[in-house]
Parts: structure tokens; sequence; C-alpha cells
């Protein structure tokens, strides 16, 4: 009797406390232990006796515990979730990823489902653009038509054409602007089912400075994004990631779980690869490893991609951040060749990716927010929970 | 389960919540948390002399921690003090519905009145279920003082909480905020 009202002594106030910890904990523990060395085992020895030798190690880090204790005022002050360390090193962090992705359930359904908010960098104004280019084309077939049977002009005259028009893609806007939009897609898990994308949602435009919107004013003020909300539906077979066009949804499921497996199947794929954005072997791998990032891999693999991403060089870890949805996570970023950079947000507890970036060292390219990720079973429907 | 890296991960997934819900019972908020992350770290670093079950080995880690930081501590924080710190209006609630003999306060009260020790003797056995040789290692003594301890406490719990009989344990102020000093 005594021990049952003992037990109901206990607070259950220790069990969300404890939980609240572990989860704000996990990460960081993880990855600073992964950066500490282990000593080398011992002769057995009675474990009591252990236990005290192994306390003594850690007096010293808890001396600042102490320190910071008895320094404050007593009481009063709100109870407010103490911040964990950050990881030491990117290799440490992406190390307990890896431990993460293990631990996270594995599920399958009818469509892979992603929103995501897309924000880049504007390259041309697309009123101005389209009929400019509709122009050269217009004028290059009527050219056509008055060379025929003239050869040797009708080849300088194509010549002609591909760099006017070349000189039109390079052309940058006078001025900095930057559109927003988001984006859905549902894809189907089955071949010939039915697809949906939905496209230009929620369209903003913002500019660099007062003085770029000046600039675009004195332009005239084009319109600077499409801002057509269009959802397109159908069955055509499409393979998701540029890079990797012998990848889909349905085989990224059965990419190797072991690390040394997974970074050869990637070293085959990279020589397999169009290399469609002209990336160096460093660039495409955290290309490829983002888009694996975002689609529904088994934990084991995303536990090996981690890892084999954990090997790359020249990483840096720039620390926490938040994103615009207001979650907080773990930025990494890692220079790729013409002073390209990537840059990978994930989240600490579920080593989840929450953004990318490409850019240059002083400006994003392109930034992509994944908002929501996971499994639904009808077009439209958004994942649960 | 060869590669340490998995190994550490499944030992902190297993047993964090159990070290830190023990740290919370005698350190506030933030200063638990270091001491089960370093303890976890003192674990990562002795990964290959970890007894089995590991728990009592993490959990007497924790203490001699604690024990060091306590050391320097202005206010002591009574074990029992915690449990009244925590204790919200659900744990009310839950204690009325039973329908004990005596109220939680008495019963605080009570447990108040006894040694630390013997308080932290009932927990290994009740709320951590350890059996004597291993909650007698986390207490770093002999399996003999701590069934002493456990028995001591039981028989003046009883006693005490026995409604009527024998003296009532003096009532006294229980409340010590569950605020950080140092925020």
């Amino acid at each position: 009797m005594t021990d049952r009202l003992f037990a109901e002594l206990r607070p259950g106030e220790l069990d969300d406390l404890a939980e609240d910890g572990y989860r704000r904990r996990r990460s960081a523990d993880l990855a600073r232990a992964f950066a500490t060395p282990r000593a080398p085992r011992r002769s057995r020895r009675p474990y009591l006796l252990m236990a005290g030798t192994a306390v003594g190690t850690a007096v010293t880090a808890l001396a600042a515990v102490a320190v910071v204790v008895i320094t404050g005022e007593p009481a009063q002050a709100p109870a407010r979730p103490p911040a964990a360390a950050l990881p030491v090193d990117a290799r440490s962090f992406l190390l307990a990823a890896a431990s993460t992705a293990l631990r996270e359930p594995a599920a399958t359904g009818r469509y892979w489902y992603v929103r995501e908010r897309r924000y880049m960098r504007v390259q041309f104004a697309p009123g101005v653009y389209a009929p400019r280019v509709k122009a050269l084309v217009d004028a290059q077939k009527r050219t056509e038509e008055q060379l025929k049977g003239d050869p040797e002009r009708l080849a300088a005259a194509q010549e002609e054409f591909r760099r006017k028009v070349a000189e039109l893609n390079r052309a940058e806007l006078p001025y900095r602007a930057f559109a927003a939009n988001t984006r859905e897609t549902w894809r189907p898990m089955r071949a010939g089912e039915v697809a949906r994308t939905v496209r230009n949602q929620d369209v903003e435009v913002t500019f660099g400075s007062p003085q770029d919107e000046a600039a675009w004013r004195a332009d005239g003020a084009p319109e600077l994004a499409d801002r057509e909300r269009e959802t397109q539906d159908d069955a055509v077979e499409r393979a998701p990631w540029m890079d990797n066009p012998s990848l889909n949804l349905r085989n990224v499921a059965d990419l190797p779980t072991g690390v040394e497996e997974l970074r050869r199947r990637l070293d085959d794929l990279w020589r397999q690869s169009p290399k469609v954005s002209g990336a160096d072997r460093a660039g495409y791998l955290w290309q490829t490893g983002i888009d694996l990032m975002t689609a529904p891999l088994k934990p084991g693999t995303r536990a090996a991609l981690f890892r084999v991403l954990a090997d790359q060089p020249v990483m840096k870890l720039e620390g926490r951040v938040s994103d615009p949805l207001g979650r907080t996570g773990v930025a990494l970023s890692a220079p790729t060749q013409h002073k390209f950079r990537v840059r990978l947000v994930v989240d600490e507890s579920t080593a989840e990716l929450l953004q990318y970036e490409l850019g240059s060292d002083d400006e994003v390219g392109l930034r992509v927010t994944l908002e929501d990720m996971g499994w639904t079973d009808s077009l439209g429907d958004r994942p649960a929970g | 389960m060869d590669d340490p890296e998995e190994r550490f991960t499944d030992l902190y997934d297993r047993h964090y919540r159990s070290v830190l819900g023990y740290a919370l019972l005698r350190a506030e908020r933030d200063v638990a948390e270091d001491v089960s992350s370093e303890t976890f770290l003192v674990a990562w670093r002795r990964l290959a002399d970890l007894p089995e079950p590991p728990l009592p080995w993490l959990l007497g880690v924790a203490r001699n921690l604690l024990a060091k930081q306590r050391v320097s501590r202005r206010r002591r924080q009574a074990l029992v003090d915690r449990i009244a710190a925590l204790t919200t209006a659900r744990d009310q609630v839950g204690w009325d519905v039973a329908e004990h003999v005596v109220d939680r306060e008495t019963a605080l009260a009570a447990l108040a009145a006894l040694p630390e020790r013997d308080v932290e003797a009932m927990v290994f056995a009740t709320w951590y279920g350890l059996p004597p040789d291993q909650a007698a290692a986390v207490m770093g003594c002999s399996v003999r003082t701590y069934n002493v301890r456990l028995h001591r406490a039981r028989k003046r719990l009883g006693q005490a909480l026995r409604p009527g009989d024998g003296p009532r344990p003096r009532p006294r102020l229980l409340t010590t905020p569950l605020e950080d000093p140092h925020d």
C-alpha cells in the first residue's frame, strides 16, 4: 500500500519535461559525442568504481555549470527551456542527422506530396522577354525563307540568330528583383496515374533596394512574375530530377541503405548523369542529395545519404537559423564550382530538409523552403498531421 | 549494433528520458539537462566498458555529477521540495480521484520528515523498478545498506500515512519555485 501511494506521488510533469529535454537536446548531444574521442576498452572492473572514475573526467565541464548556478538571483525569473549546445562541426551534425533519420518511421501511400515556397532572382520580365524572343523567331523565319537556295548565307544567318538569342538570355535586368511563389506537387507511386502540379500560388515580387524599385518604375514597371495560378493534371511519365533521369518515385525506395553501397551507386549515377545543371562532382552530389532528401527514401537510405554527405570536405556549419515559417534548423554550406554555394537547413529533431539555397556568397540565386512533404491518398489532399 | 554511433544513439534514445527524469528531481531544469547531457558524453567515452543493463550505471554517473554541482549551491534542493515543485493540478486531480486515505500534501510532508537517502531508495525501487543490487549500485552503497534504507522508508511512511495513528507530521511549506534563479 505504501509503495502504491508513493508511486502516485510521482509528478506527471516529469515525463513532459523529460520528453521535451530529450527532443531539444538529442541532436546536439549526439553530435557532440560523435565529435569526441572514445576511450579504449578497459579491463573489466566493478562498475561502481568505473562510475566514479568516469565522473572525474566530466567534472571540469561541470564546473562551468556550477558557477552559473551560484551567480544569479534566486527564483522569480520565468522558466525558459535552455537551448542545447550547437554541434561542433558540420560532419558531426550530419552523423547525428544520420542517426535521427534512421529512427524516423518508414511510410508509404498513393501520392508523394511536396509543397515548396520558391524564391529566386528575376532574370527577365516575362512580358518583355517573350515578345522579344517571338520577334527574333519571326524575323528569322522571314530571313530563312528569303535565303532558300543559298546555304552559305543561310548558315551564317542561323549562327547570327543563335547569337542574338544567347545575348537576350544573358541580358540581365538593370535592377535587382526577386520573385516568390508556392508550388504543390502530387506524384503518383503507380505508373500511369495522374500527377498534379499547382504553380504560381501566392506570388510576391520584392526588390533588392528602394533604388532597384525606382529603376524598375523608370523602366516602365514591367510585370516581373507570372501571377496566374495554374493547375496541371496529366499522366505523362516524367523524371522528377534533371540530373538523374534514371531515378523516379518508385525506384528511389530501392536505393541502398549501406553507406559504401550508396556511395558507389551515387558515383555510377554521376557517370550516367547528363549533367544538365553543369555542376562539378561536388555540386552534383549536393544537388542530388537535396533531390533525394525531398523524396520518399527508406530511413536507412536517408541515414546513409547523410553519412555520404558528412564525408564531403569544405563543408561549414553556419549555426542555428529560423526559416520563413519560424521553424528552427541548423544551416550547413559548401562551395561548388564557379563560386557557387549550396546551403542547407536541416531540422535537428527529425533530420528533415527545411530549406535549401543556391547562390553566390553575397546573393541568393534560388531559395526553396520545403513547407510540407509526405504521403496522401488522393489528389488535392495534403498529408495529415 | 557493432557500429558505436548506432549503439550510442540507441542507448540515448532508450535512457535519456529516464536519466533526465532523475536529474530533474535533484536540480532545476537547465542544470538537470546539462547533467544528463554530460552523463551521456561520459557514456560515449566509456562505450566499450558499459555494463549491462546500462541504466543503473547512467543513473550513478548522473547522481555523482549532481552531487558535485550541489556542493556549490547556495540553497539546498531537497528531493521532496523538487517533487512538490514539479507537482501540478493534474497530479492533484489524479490523487483525489484515487481517493487515498490522506491528502497529497500530507503524504509529501511525511516524506519530507524522512532522511533524504531513504526517499531516494523509494524512488529507485518504486519509480524506476530497480532491484536492490542495481539500486545499491546507483546509490554507491552496499545492497544491505540499501535494503535497510528501503525498509525504514516503507515503515515510517506507512506509519505516518495511517490516519489518526501516531503523531502526524507537521505540515511545512513545500513550494519551491520551478523557475531557474539564473535565467
